[in-house]
């Protein structure tokens, strides 16, 4: 390995690229190696020299390896992070003339790496003694297949040798086609480029011709190929493989007729979906479905794979999609459906109900005896979606249950269950919760509210009263106490606690429900059973957002006191 | 690194590069080619003694070129040896100019204005 610093000037640059020049040849490594070598040292290092910014000291250091014919460089500088190897190309036009110098290091480098390390940016590169080449390998390209000896000669002269790593990127889908690619060695994947993700529509095995098409019409890639194996290949450019054809136009002819196979692969692939699709959608793949994927012949294989692999991610999606179904019905069988504790009988009447959002929801209520007289009622609502919050909302339901049969004082006991959700809480989720505990001998409603919208109490006039909100929300802070208030209801009057699904729930303008509308449906109610109540809201509210995706879980409570 | 002008007619005017473009040849003639940019409408750079061309004397080709094209004229690198013409096919510089295998060719391809 041959190092020299090189000085922050383009003097110095030039003396370097001679250097370097000295060594490769007295390692004896060929012409054109040496000089695409030189193009690219003169790219990389006028380009640190003229562009690059550094705090203080540039630091420079050009090393230097002869290896079986290949000259391995490493280039590394103090300067500010660069990435040469992925930045993205300008395209050349009338305004600028900026990016050449990058197409020239990214095709005449057989292999181009870039590293920060430390503060120190590390570009390793690679210039290729050009491949060993048979014309003969060349004719079982179909594109290849008429053009004579001579052109395809002056084709692969005009080419880079190019070596990918497995998952390596030869094609960008969306980049202009500045080159072609001949595989030489190895396999690639095409993969079309979704927003749901990426989708192999073909594997692609040497000796082929990829990106042909783009390159010749100057359109944009359509899709991107990435490395399934080490690939050997070369890349000849958009100028040089027109060139070819313009020399010999007859081979044009094998580009067609690859294009029209490629046509008409991709009406029977079409058909194929159409009827896969179908099948996938009736949840049956038949027989005769199967059979066909099966003798599609070769040259529908990559379709056949690539439907293969579509059908196995539909049908992942769905059994997620039952999981979150069978999480949505565990999660409301955590909660009470009809209150028929017998000690209940002709003292209350209450009525719980969520209606989930699309998927699993978190808010949560419970109803329960916590002795002969006195009741617990809760409602909360964990922050979030999906699976956690719904395995939080149940873990929340559970250590409540649990700890207030404990008989705690009500702030002691919250306190507790706080301090247990906080231990269970790695991703940090949080809820809101009202709990109150009505004596029903006396109507006394002692409570805590762990920042959840405050319940309303409903006068036998039709007035409603706010009870207040304190503190807040439950699992966010570890050792976190909060007050325990109290109120009274009087014979004939309601609770009623609800989520903010209710209040916030949107009509298809994005208008929100509002309190407002609320505490008039409840004073309008005819009160007094608990059901019909929440029956109320929910119908005001379904009919107010009728149209609209309900965007949280809607849940109400109610607890009237008889009339003496 | 020399650069040779000559005069053809119809105002159209040859500048023939011997060397390496690199960069001291590359700033031996970008002066030269200022004045060029500055004067001529129809111009082609005879590149066939010209062993090495990178970034450099790329920069200072494609300035020249925009220049001229900016006023309406049309400049075009003629018989480039194979690696610089490896060099100018993957710069991407035919967005710019005219590339030609012969000096007789890129004379035409300038003159038709």
């Amino acid at each position: 390995m041959h190092r020299r610093p090189v000085r922050d000037d383009l003097s110095d640059v030039s003396d370097a690229m001679g250097w370097a020049d000295a060594i490769a040849a007295e390692a004896g490594l060929g012409e054109r190696v040496r000089h695409d070598l030189q193009v690219c040292l003169e790219e990389a290092l006028s380009n640190l020299v003229i562009h690059a910014h550094a705090a203080g000291e540039k630091d420079i250091a050009l090393e230097l390896l002869a290896d079986g014919g290949n000259a391995l460089v490493q280039i590394s500088d103090r300067c500010a992070p660069f990435d040469v190897a992925t930045a993205p190309l300008p395209r050349p036009d009338a305004a600028r003339t900026g990016g050449a110098g990058l197409r020239l290091l990214r095709t005449f480098a057989g292999a181009l790496h870039y590293a920060r390390e430390d503060d120190r940016n590390v570009l390793r590169l690679t210039v290729h003694a050009p491949a060993v080449i048979d014309t003969a390998t060349f004719k079982n390209i179909p594109a290849f297949a008429e053009m004579p000896d001579a052109a395809l000669r002056q084709l692969i002269d005009a080419s880079a040798t190019h070596v990918f790593e497995t998952a390596a990127r030869l094609m960008t889908q969306g980049e202009t086609s500045e080159f072609c690619i001949i595989l030489l060695e190895g396999s690639v994947s095409i993969v079309n480029e979704r927003q749901s993700g990426a989708f192999p529509v073909a594997n692609v095995h040497a000796p082929a011709l990829i990106g042909e098409i783009g390159a010749l019409a100057d359109l944009p890639r359509t899709a991107s190929a990435v490395a399934l194996t080490p690939v050997t290949a070369i890349t000849a450019s958009s100028a040089a493989l027109r060139r070819a054809f313009d020399n010999a136009p007859r081979s044009l002819h094998g580009v067609i007729r690859q294009l029209g196979q490629q046509i008409r692969n991709v009406n029977t692939a079409l058909g194929l979906y159409a009827d896969g699709l179908g099948a996938l959608e009736r949840g049956e793949i038949d027989q005769t479905l199967a059979h066909d994927l099966d003798h599609l012949g070769p040259n529908l294989e990559n379709f056949t794979e690539a439907f293969r692999r579509l059908t196995k991610r539909i049908e992942q999606e769905r059994r997620t999609r039952a999981e979150m179904a069978s999480a949505a019905v565990i999660q409301r069988e955590m909660l009470p459906r009809e209150m028929g504790d017998e000690r209940l009988a002709g003292r209350c009447d209450v009525f719980g109900d969520m209606t989930p959002a699309k998927h699993v929801g978190g808010d949560l209520y419970d109803v329960f005896m916590l002795d002969d007289d006195r009741l617990a009622l809760c409602v909360g609502d964990v922050c979030g979606k999906g699976v956690p919050a719904s395995l939080f909302m149940c873990i929340t339901v559970t250590t409540l249950r649990i700890v207030a049969r404990e008989g705690l004082a009500l702030d002691d006991m919250m306190a507790k269950v706080n301090t247990s959700l906080f231990a269970q809480n790695p991703t940090s989720i949080f809820a809101t919760l009202f709990f109150g505990v009505v004596d029903l001998r006396n109507g006394r409603l002692t409570y805590v509210n762990c920042g959840h919208n405050p319940p309303l109490v409903l006068h036998r006039d039709g007035a409603c009263t706010p009870l207040a909100s304190s503190g807040p929300p439950l699992a966010i802070l570890p050792a976190k106490r909060w007050p325990v208030q109290e109120a009274t209801l009087a014979p004939g009057e309601a609770l009623f606690i609800f989520s903010d699904g209710v209040t916030e729930a949107l009509d298809v303008g994005g208008v929100e429900y509002g309190e407002e509308r609320l505490l008039h449906v409840l004073s309008g109610a005819p009160v007094r059973d608990a059901k019909g109540l929440v029956a109320a809201v929910n119908q005001n509210v379904a009919r107010f957002a009728e149209g609209a995706e309900q965007a949280d879980d809607i849940t109400c409570l109610a607890l009237v006191l008889p009339t003496k | 690194m020399q650069l040779n002008i000559e005069d053809l007619p119809d105002g159209v005017t040859k500048a023939i590069l011997a060397g390496r473009m690199d960069i001291d040849g590359a700033s031996a003639v970008d002066m030269q080619f200022n004045v060029l940019a500055g004067n001529k409408r129809a111009l082609v750079v005879d590149l066939s003694q010209v062993s090495f061309i990178a970034s450099m004397g790329l920069r200072t080709l494609m300035t020249c070129a925009r220049a001229i094209s900016s006023k309406g004229g049309r400049m075009a690198l003629a018989s480039p040896q194979d690696n610089v013409r490896r060099v100018l096919d993957t710069s991407g510089v035919e967005d710019l100019m005219g590339v030609l295998p012969s000096v007789e060719s890129a004379v035409s391809f300038v003159r038709t204005t």
